[in-house]
């Protein structure tokens, strides 16, 4: 079992379970016991779809619903944004591995004149986050080691 | 590692006992129906009656039915046809439709359903359509989340095969007079982390620091970026600084944005990263904010000018 974080609410967090697939929503207010348990990944719901990256012992992952992607050196990512519609494809070096279009809904937006420090576009777009993860060797191999902070 | 892991398996069984709900009848479904879209309280002793099997709490508040508030999480809110599992929803941003077995299969109600979902103003339309969906027929579902929607009522609608459509209207937030970004505000706050920027960074090479001297700069600069958000508050109108937040509090835990444990273990950020995004104003993006700023600009400039010739003339 791994512990993700919900990209949309604080309050949301999923126990994952890897090897059986099986998901367990739970609230952190409900769930003082998993306080402690560091982050290893985290989830989104986007269009109906289940999207989440995560790390399984020192390989990063990505899934959207049954479709799992281990992210490794030869795997690149494109996304392609139009307003509130998206593309987000992953390809390793010859192959096409996922194709997935979506639209942000409405309370995925930036609220005007917000001063709130370190927001970007990837703050409400989960598939952006993704993008800009996977196009960083650093942060790629950085997020969810640090039981830090 | 391996007591966590006992533990949380032990936890997580013990979530699998179910209850049932049986399936409820034409007339009763009708009579919920009628209620609900006539906005008045349902009486569901009859349908109470149907539940059996109570193993970890349904109660039943304002004649609906809604897991305890101390439930454990998402997996108490299943409802049952006889033995089977239909599934639950999963409220948030979006609403979900489980189906038992299929975990990883998310049924959108907004796309495969009609679907209406507002929360803003706490009107909540829901509209379903079950035809693409694979249940029963006669099927239940909870829809709840006091907490999230704490000005909403707690609802509980019934599916048939037939669309339905219910609305449920709560008390509306008290509307908010329009303000205008205040331009002189607006451009001294954007003028202040151009400051922040230049105390810390002017002639720093980021690529020369270690990385505790990286730290130390991004807790420095991520305090003083925060405290200038809080310090110009009032450059944001009052309807959107509320709403920002909330919108915060509940995406980050924490009023003023993301903390730096938030950008570490979740979004994985470097030091240097949240040094830099420490620098950028933001909100900047949109045009009417922009148009703040530059009349704020002009005004600066203007006061300046005439304040220059006081000086000269004194």
């Amino acid at each position: 079992m791994i512990l993700l974080q919900s990209k949309d609410l604080f309050d949301d967090i999923l126990l994952f379970d890897p090897q059986t697939s099986e998901k367990h929503y739970l609230k952190r207010s409900s769930s003082p016991e998993f306080a402690e348990v560091p982050i290893k990944g985290t989830f989104a719901i986007l269009g109906g779809h289940s999207l989440m990256l995560y790390r399984l012992g020192s390989q990063l992952m990505f899934s959207i619903d049954e479709k799992t992607i281990p992210i490794d050196d030869t795997l690149s990512s494109v996304l392609q944004k139009k307003k509130k519609n998206g593309l987000l494809i992953l390809k390793n070096s010859s192959t096409e591995l996922l194709r997935f279009e979506y639209t942000l809904d409405d309370l995925q937006q930036m609220i005007p004149g917000d001063t709130t420090p370190h927001l970007g576009e990837e703050d409400f777009d989960f598939c952006t986050f993704v993008h800009n993860v996977l196009n960083n060797h650093q942060r790629r191999s950085f997020i969810y080691q640090a039981p830090e902070a | 590692m391996n007591k966590l892991k006992i533990g949380l398996f032990l936890l997580f069984s013990s979530f699998t006992a179910s209850f049932a709900i049986a399936a409820n009848d034409a007339n009763q479904y009708a009579s919920i129906k009628s209620a609900i879209e006539k906005n008045t309280p349902v009486y569901t002793d009859a349908y109470a009656k149907n539940v059996k099997g109570i193993t970890y709490g349904l109660e039943m508040q304002n004649g609906f039915i809604v897991p305890p508030k101390e439930n454990l999480g998402y997996t108490s809110r299943k409802s049952f046809d006889g033995n089977k599992l239909l599934g639950y929803f999963q409220p948030g941003t979006d609403i979900v439709f489980y189906v038992n077995g299929q975990s990883n299969r998310q049924y959108p109600v907004s796309e495969k359903a009609e679907h209406v979902f507002e929360v803003g103003n706490a009107t909540i339309t829901l509209k379903f359509e079950t035809k693409d969906l694979p249940i029963l027929p006669s099927s239940n579902m909870i829809v709840d989340d006091p907490s999230f929607y704490s000005n909403a009522k707690v609802y509980f609608v019934t599916m048939d095969m037939a669309p339905l459509t219910i609305k449920v209207e709560t008390a509306k937030e008290q509307e908010q007079p329009k303000e205008w970004f205040d331009p002189t505000l607006r451009y001294n706050y954007v003028q202040d982390v151009k400051a922040l920027k230049n105390q810390y960074l002017s002639g720093v090479n980021l690529d020369t620091l270690d990385d505790k001297e990286l730290e130390y700069l991004a807790r420095k600069m991520h305090a003083e970026r925060r405290e200038l958000g809080i310090k110009f508050k009032a450059a944001t109108p009052d309807h959107y600084r509320k709403k920002i937040y909330k919108r915060n509090l509940s995406k980050y835990g924490d009023q003023y944005g993301p903390t730096i444990s938030y950008l570490r273990n979740v979004q994985g950020k470097s030091w240097k990263e949240i040094i830099n995004s420490a620098t950028v104003p933001g909100g900047g993006d949109l045009w009417y904010t922009g148009v703040s700023y530059k009349l704020g600009e002009w005004r600066h400039k203007i006061g300046s000018f005439f304040s220059g010739n006081k000086k000269e003339s004194l």
